[in-house]
């Protein structure tokens, strides 16, 4: 629309050329922003739309004897999920990412509103410190977690040391160890999260509030954390929809005794060689997130997610 | 005296290596509309602040209605704040914003509707109960700040440059309208600028700041026309600063001699010994330029450099021999004078005022 505005005055000073929609329309289509921004069009295309609609293809598909799928129609796959044992796996899924988000709110939303505090030289040697990690590969980080845990590992060793415990906790492969690797590889989300909304909080309203009679408490309710609310609740998001998916920190620290939807999936498709299957789990694992991101955009009115950008 | 409402007494503050208030003293009567005064910088924010208590002196005390409140949170004082960007709660409307503090202290919903009510008619803004900050202007937001600054019925009202971020218009109009509500509601006001003007339009006392102290504290007419200091001249009325010797004539008067020629001033009680060296200001619109000669040789050799409009004022700016300017100004008429003129600086005996005497002493 706004082509053919400004194609309106071009007409008059240019009599008899080539129809000037068509002109504006080719300009706009060759112009140095469009082409440039092209190749993201074609990557997001060829690497995201792409498999997805191939995924959603396969879920709706019979798996072959042999090797990969039959081109028959079936709804199988998707009345498969709700067998208990699958039902379950979401249950179990859906239990541990709430638990997890919790924790990682309780310790990531002060984390982060208390460095939105600090002076500047101190944010950015925070925010570094938050980085290492991420240099590493979290695969190597979690088997860290397993020298940790272990019996007669760094844990047992210090709590016996101190004489807290006498007995190792066994503590490597139990639903514990998955909570705290779950919680420890998503909480540097919910503190960038948290953080980037707290630092665009006015102090001065702080102020405001205890000037009109606010207690500390009572500012930080009526304000500070309502004006947070919009981070901790896409730290949520960004905590809870990984949380489902991570099937590799249960593997790793769960041993086979956690199976989550995300091992299932991997199951299924590494394993079990169930491509259909796998494709459905992962097409009903995306609606459960997409119900997520719908709810946070209701509850908040922020179309972006802080902190991800 | 009991219609002292608040005190301070020796504040200092420092930040890091920065020492912000040096001992500062100021009492203010009950009712009072206060102008601290003095250009960025000068600690007046952090006297506000203070008073509020959102910053805590070093040392000295601060009295609010006879009590020590020196060592009180600010939601345990009478005291209510108009910041400087308002801050008004972005996620409330107006009227969620005006009852933020009856809410606080549980007043039943009836009377906040009322209170509420009656703050929007006297910043006469009724009907915009439901607006959410950001969709009103400037000097909406101005009102609404005001209007929930003053519904918790504060003994002292303290406003940080409210009218900093509005346009002249609307300055002048606010002005009018903050003196009006301040005689209606009787509250004291404790009120900040960096501006001359709007400090001598509203006031009943005005405190002049400089690096953390008060230069002068005095009536708009003493501020004035009785500036004690060359700072409090230059500030209050961009006055021309003259220095010289000083002779005692008889009378109160002295004569000013100069590099360029003589001038007078009246001494106004002070003793000033002969061959004193003194500085005399002379305000802008006090200054005369005459091309002949006058009697008893009176006046500074000066010759025009140059002549602008400012608003509806003439200003005609001379130079003295060793390139020193003077500034002469005049209600928008034209002058027969034109760059390059010589002329004579003269101003009568009252209007040279002789400032600086104790920071000689």
């Amino acid at each position: 629309m706004s082509a053919e505005i400004k194609a309106g005055p071009t007409e008059a000073s240019d009599p008899g050329g080539v129809p000037q929609k068509r002109k504006a329309a080719l300009r706009r289509f060759f112009d140095a922003a469009t082409i440039s921004v092209m190749p993201i069009y074609a990557f997001t295309l060829l690497f995201v739309v792409g498999p997805l609609v191939y995924m959603f293809i396969l879920s709706f598909l019979k798996r072959a004897e042999t090797w990969g799928v039959l081109r028959e129609f079936t709804w199988s796959n998707y009345t498969n999920i709700l067998k208990p044992v699958y039902l379950k796996t979401f249950y179990e899924s859906l239990k541990l990412a709430f638990f997890t988000t919790f924790f990682v709110a309780l310790v990531g939303y002060p984390f982060g509103y208390f460095m939105a505090r600090l002076s500047a030289t101190w944010k950015r040697r925070m925010m570094l410190l938050l980085m290492i990690p991420f240099w590493t590969s979290s695969l190597i980080r979690l088997y860290g977690w397993i020298i940790i845990f272990r019996a007669n590992g760094t844990l047992d060793k210090i709590l016996m040391g101190l004489g807290i415990t006498q007995a190792p906790l066994k503590l490597l492969y139990t639903y514990s160890a998955v909570v705290v690797g779950m919680i420890y590889a998503l909480v540097p989300f919910m503190i960038f999260a948290v953080y980037s909304s707290a630092e665009k909080l006015d102090w001065q309203l702080v102020e405001a509030a205890r000037d009109l009679g606010a207690t500390p408490w009572q500012a930080f309710i009526t304000v500070s954390f309502r004006l947070t609310l919009p981070g901790l609740l896409s730290g949520v998001v960004l905590t809870f929809i990984p949380s489902m998916g991570l099937f590799f920190i249960a593997d790793i620290l769960g041993g086979n005794k956690v199976i989550l939807v995300g091992n299932l999936i991997q199951e299924q498709l590494m394993k079990a060689r169930n491509w259909p299957f796998a494709a459905a789990l992962s097409v009903v694992l995306m609606i459960l997130t997409s119900i997520m991101i719908a709810l946070y955009r209701k509850v908040s009115g922020v179309k972006d997610l802080e902190g991800l950008v | 005296m009991s219609d002292i409402i608040l005190e301070l007494s020796q504040i200092e503050k420092s930040f890091g290596d920065v020492r912000v208030l040096n001992g500062i003293d100021l009492s203010v009567r009950k009712g009072e509309f206060i102008t601290l005064l003095g250009p960025s910088g000068c600690g007046k924010t952090t006297t506000l602040r203070i008073i509020a208590g959102l910053e805590t002196p070093d040392s000295g005390r601060v009295f609010l209605a006879g009590k020590d409140v020196t060592d009180l949170e600010p939601n345990k004082r009478n005291v209510n704040t108009v910041f400087q960007n308002y801050a008004l709660f972005p996620h409330m409307n107006v009227e969620s914003n005006i009852a933020y503090s009856l809410k606080l202290k549980k007043v039943d919903k009836q009377t906040i509707a009322k209170t509420v009510k009656e703050a929007l008619e006297l910043v006469q803004l009724s009907g915009y109960e439901k607006r959410m900050p950001d969709e009103l202007s400037g000097g909406q937001r101005q009102r609404v700040a005001i209007a929930r600054a003053i519904v918790n019925q504060p003994a002292v009202l303290l406003l940080d440059e409210p009218l900093g971020a509005l346009d002249l218009q609307l300055r002048h109009q606010m002005q009018i309208e903050l003196k009006r509500l301040q005689k209606r509601l009787g509250v004291t006001f404790i009120y900040i600028t960096h501006d001359q003007e709007e400090a001598l339009n509203m006031s009943d006392r005005i405190a002049v700041m400089r690096d953390g102290k008060f230069e002068q504290i005095g009536t708009p007419a003493q501020v004035y026309d009785n500036p004690r200091t060359s700072y409090v001249a230059r500030f209050v009325g961009s006055a021309n600063l003259i220095s010289g010797t000083a002779y005692n004539m008889g009378d109160g008067l002295i004569r000013l001699e100069t590099d360029y020629g003589l001038g007078v001033a009246r001494t106004r009680g002070a003793q000033i010994s002969d061959g004193q060296a003194i500085t005399v200001a002379v305000r802008r619109e006090s200054v005369n330029l005459v091309t002949q000669e006058t009697p008893d040789n009176l006046g500074l050799r000066a010759v025009v450099k140059e002549k602008h409009y400012a608003g509806g004022v003439l200003q005609i700016i001379v130079s003295l021999s060793d390139g020193r300017e003077l500034v002469c100004s005049r209600q928008g008429i034209d002058s027969p004078l034109k760059p390059g003129d010589h002329v004579l600086v003269t101003w009568l005996p009252d209007q040279g005022v002789i400032v600086d005497l104790e920071a000689a002493g």
